[in-house]
């Protein structure tokens, strides 16, 4: 690759500060059209502050319009409103007239502790089952692989969710049914706490991993596959490797690329189907903020989780990229 | 060989599947199909429908006559004669939506109610029947003209930092309500409050206001210490209303914590609470926006206590033996389901195509057909269980007949394809689908029958439909409306002209009638409780006859409770609203 102006400038520096470059373009086009939309739609904090308190006088309207703004030009709004976004402030809810970077936040912690879980029991298990079935491929344990896979990937999450709900909250009472906390906890340590949250966690975390389970597994099945044909693995097995080192350290380290980059390029995929477990399961997460937002028709929220979700996954993807440079030698830096 | 075997293990894998999922579906559907052999009838009055008194002088017989043990609906607590209280335990409740803030004075609705009547007393509360019951005052009394209301106080009255409950915090407390409470005619009447003794308040007022007595219960005037939040200069803005630790209130139960991330509030005992420390040690309410995960929780006795409306959600918790199920609770509130007409449509300010329509509706078929027989039915904005209610009057019965008789004297006769040239929209409130757009569907087809074309226009959320309703961009619309416990708060408002303005919930009909308004401003001013209901009476003719709505049924608004564990249940006009302290838990 020629090196013309950038040569001061170390490759993966240069890698990084392109991406930072491209996120905040999105970032700017996400603000515009989500804060455009939502300006777009009829009735404003206004009329949603006053069907909240049972209905009120034209003064009380006319002087909530006055305080929050919204008697201004939309572009000096939106302007307002993106300069804002960069230095930490969301507006306040509609609702409750506390920052929306408030809410946002203490969310974030929940939805990133379920998402994460679902993704990693997604991406371990799936991968797991998938050379299980790879390297028995015609037998029937494989063939039930698939049925489960393709069972979880047909049945829609906040069905599976509901089911799930009824037989392990419900049917055989083992697992609390909603939030992340107990309503009632009997004894307050740190430990109980940690597993209180754990139990809550387990549903959500299943419900929405076994989604993404069925299609990690089918990509790590093919993808082991077609590595367990090729000739390096031939020739660690030639010269009499272990059958186990050959699957787990030279194969898999190949057999897992595919998997890493679905996962990430599905992340986004995954928060959202977070807000369907979120709301099922009732986690205090950033889905159900986004659910609540929207009936109560709370633009500011609304528009935070968006950013903020963005922003989420804008560095998801980030990571995915620098993932694959350390699984696979071939893409580091400056060999591409 | 190889093969079938493994053809078979497959086969066997994928039923094992399909039995795991029948097995846990069938259990909800064995649970559905008992409803159809012992209705609904069992835990909810239904023939109150047909009857016309108010829903909580009804008796809960009928129908089964054979006595049912202690899991039907009583209006009584539904347990043994004497079962000793007993004290302890955490009381878990849930509501829909999570607060903003828990001060009454500011507004009213069950969000900021339910936590906030517990941790504010107020003047007086209410029981089942609309009687006015001693609560920081022990008695109160009209002068004979009906201008001066006097409040005895209870003198062990305190404040949860230990300050006495006083005459001029009572004072204070209607000063911050006629400041900024949107009911503007709660105390719009008060001139003058006299605090010159601590323990009695002397309230004058321009004109004879009896409602001022319902005006003072917790969901309406909780009473706030003057010396902690006199200094606040916007309260309406104040973290005082809903933070720990910086609330101060005069009820039963002490705020320890406000999550607003779990969405869950957290409060203790009030040990000092002058009317008896509560039998419980702690209360949690719990916000569960979706029913379905409540009444699963309910089931298996995570939560005691929650309200229930939608038709399949009442059905679902009706044959849950543990639970008791029952339409008292909540009657203060007053929903009720009605058509708004838009009197600025050309066709719809005639009156007999209001007339016409209302005649073209089958309510029977409405409440029995769509509801499973929930609802009560309505004829007027004043809710069935008010004492104002007049249960005498013509309701509007389906009559298609007179429905044509009256669209072809108004002008608009049947065409050769049987429709009359009339083409309308209707809206519903997005947010109560079964009372909302479900009754909008029926009343397209219904209107079809007698040659209207009526066209249904979805609202994405609360806030469009509420902008249309504001700015009466709409021909019709399906409408909730609450009374808030009297006439004057929550009924006058859809029909004074002065009131025509772009805010929902006002008179967003552009409904004109001096003549009605001034019987309003009289009846609201009869200082005679007999003589008010009276006027009342003549004022639901009067609207019965102009129709600037369809006034259907009531939004039921059913109080679920478990049963084995909750005692004494709150069953009063304002239910969950109602100060907790006589509730106790057997465990």
């Amino acid at each position: 690759m020629p090196t013309v102006a950038g040569t001061a400038v170390p490759k993966p520096v240069r890698v990084i500060l392109a991406r930072t470059g491209h996120a905040l373009g999105l970032l700017v086009a996400v603000i515009f059209v989500g804060f455009t939309l939502l300006h777009l739609a009829p009735g404003d904090a206004a009329d949603v502050i006053n069907s909240i308190s049972g209905g009120g006088d034209q003064e009380f309207i006319d002087q909530i319009r006055r305080d929050r703004g919204l008697d201004r030009p939309y572009h000096e709004q939106l302007i307002d409103y993106t300069l804002g976004v960069f230095t930490g402030d969301f507006d306040d809810s509609y609702q409750y007239q506390t920052p929306v970077r408030d809410f946002v936040l203490d969310r974030l912690w929940p939805t990133l502790l379920l998402t994460g879980t679902a993704l990693l029991f997604a991406v371990i298990g799936g991968t797991l089952l998938g050379i299980y079935a790879a390297r028995r491929p015609t037998k029937a344990s494989s063939h039930f692989v698939t049925a489960v896979s393709l069972f979880g990937f047909s049945a829609p999450v906040f069905w599976t969710g509901i089911m799930l709900l009824l037989i392990f909250s419900l049917w055989l009472p083992i697992l609390p049914t909603q939030g992340m906390h107990s309503l009632v906890l009997e004894n307050d340590g740190w430990f109980d706490r940690q597993w209180d949250t754990f139990q809550h966690l387990v549903l959500p975390a299943f419900t929405l991993g076994f989604l993404y389970l069925a299609q990690y597994s089918r990509i790590a099945r093919a993808s082991m596959l077609e590595v367990l044909g090729s000739d390096y693995v031939r020739t660690a097995r030639a010269k009499g490797l272990r059958e186990r080192i050959v699957v787990y350290k030279h194969a898999l380290r190949n057999a897992v690329i595919p998997v890493v980059t679905i996962a990430g390029l599905q992340f986004s995929q995954l928060l959202s189907g977070a807000v369907l477990v979120e709301v099922v399961f009732g986690w205090p997460g950033m889905g159900t903020l986004a659910f609540e937002a929207v009936l109560t028709r709370d633009a500011p929220i609304l528009l935070g989780v968006l950013i903020v979700s963005t922003m989420v996954v804008i560095v998801v993807n980030l990571l995915t990229d620098l993932s694959y440079r350390i699984i696979d030698p071939r893409i580091r830096f400056g060999r591409t | 060989m190889g093969t079938t075997s493994k053809r078979i293990l497959l086969a066997t894998a994928v039923l094992a599947i399909f039995a795991l999922l029948a097995a846990s579906c069938g259990d909800d559907d064995t649970d559905s199909s008992v409803v159809v052999d012992p209705p609904v009838l069992d835990t909810v009055p239904q023939d109150l429908n047909q009857t016309t008194e108010p829903p909580p002088e009804e008796d809960p017989d009928p129908v089964d006559p054979e006595p049912d043990p202690p899991d039907t609906t009583e209006p009584d607590p539904p347990d043994t004669p004497d079962p000793e209280p007993v004290t302890g335990g955490t009381l878990v409740y849930a509501m829909q939506t999570l607060p903003t803030h828990f001060n009454g004075n500011i507004a009213s609705g069950t969000p900021p109610n339910t936590p906030g009547s517990q941790l504010f007393a107020s003047p007086l509360r209410f029981d089942g029947e609309w009687n006015p019951q001693p609560y920081l005052a022990d008695s109160w009394e009209f002068s004979d003209n009906g201008t001066t209301l006097t409040l005895h106080l209870n003198e062990n009255a305190l404040f949860h930092d230990g300050e006495p409950v006083e005459s001029h915090d009572v004072a204070f407390s209607i000063r911050m309500n006629q400041e900024n409470h949107p009911f503007k005619p709660m105390f719009a009447a008060v001139t003058d409050l006299d605090t010159s003794d601590p323990h009695t308040l002397v309230i004058k007022m321009a004109n004879p206001h009896p409602a001022i007595l319902i005006a003072m219960s917790p969901a309406l005037l909780p009473v706030f210490p003057e010396h902690v939040y006199g200094d606040v200069e916007n309260i309406r803005d104040c973290t005082c209303n809903s933070t720990a630790g910086e609330l101060v209130g005069s009820g039963p139960f002490v705020l320890d914590e406000f999550d607003t991330t779990n969405r869950v509030i957290r409060m203790s005992a009030n040990e000092d609470f002058f009317m008896g420390r509560p039998y419980v040690d702690d209360i949690v309410i719990a916000v569960r926006p979706s029913v379905n995960e409540l009444i699963t929780e309910m089931e298996n006795g995570e939560i005691h206590i929650g309200n229930v409306q939608g038709v399949a959600d009442l059905q679902r918790v009706s044959n849950i033996d543990s639970l008791t199920v029952t339409p008292q609770g909540l009657e203060g509130i007053g929903a009720v389901v009605s058509m708004q007409f838009n009197l600025e449509d050309e066709v719809l300010a005639i009156k007999e195509v209001r007339q016409a329509i209302a005649y073209a509706i089958d309510k029977d078929f409405i409440i029995d057909e769509l509801q499973g027989g929930l609802p009560f039915r309505a004829k007027s904005p004043i809710h069935p269980g008010s004492p104002y209610y007049d249960p005498d009057m013509e309701g509007y019965e389906f009559d298609q007949a007179k429905a044509a008789e009256l669209l072809d004297a108004a002008g608009f006769p049947a065409g050769d394809d049987g429709k009359r040239g009339i083409s309308l929209t209707i809206d519903a409130i997005p947010t109560a689908d079964d009372y909302q757009s479900v009754v909008a569907e029926y009343a397209k087809s219904a209107l079809a029958d007698v040659g209207i074309d009526l066209e249904l226009r979805a609202s994405p959320d609360f806030g469009t439909w509420a902008g249309y309703l504001a700015n009466r961009n709409y021909d019709i619309t399906m409408q909730i409306l609450f009374m808030w416990a009297d006439p004057i708060i929550g009924v006058h408002r859809s029909f004074l002209e002065s009131n025509i303005v772009p805010i929902p919930f006002a008179n967003n009909s552009a409904y004109i009638n001096p003549e009605l308004e001034e019987m309003m401003l009289a009846a609201g001013t009869e200082a005679d409780l007999d003589a008010r209901a009276q006027s009342y009476r003549e004022i639901q003719a009067v609207l019965a006859e102009d129709l600037p709505f369809h006034w259907i049924e009531t939004l039921p608004t059913n109080t679920v409770y478990n049963t084995a564990v909750v005692q004494n249940p709150p069953l009063s006009i304002w239910g969950i609203m109602s100060p907790l302290h006589e509730v106790w838990l057997a465990q």
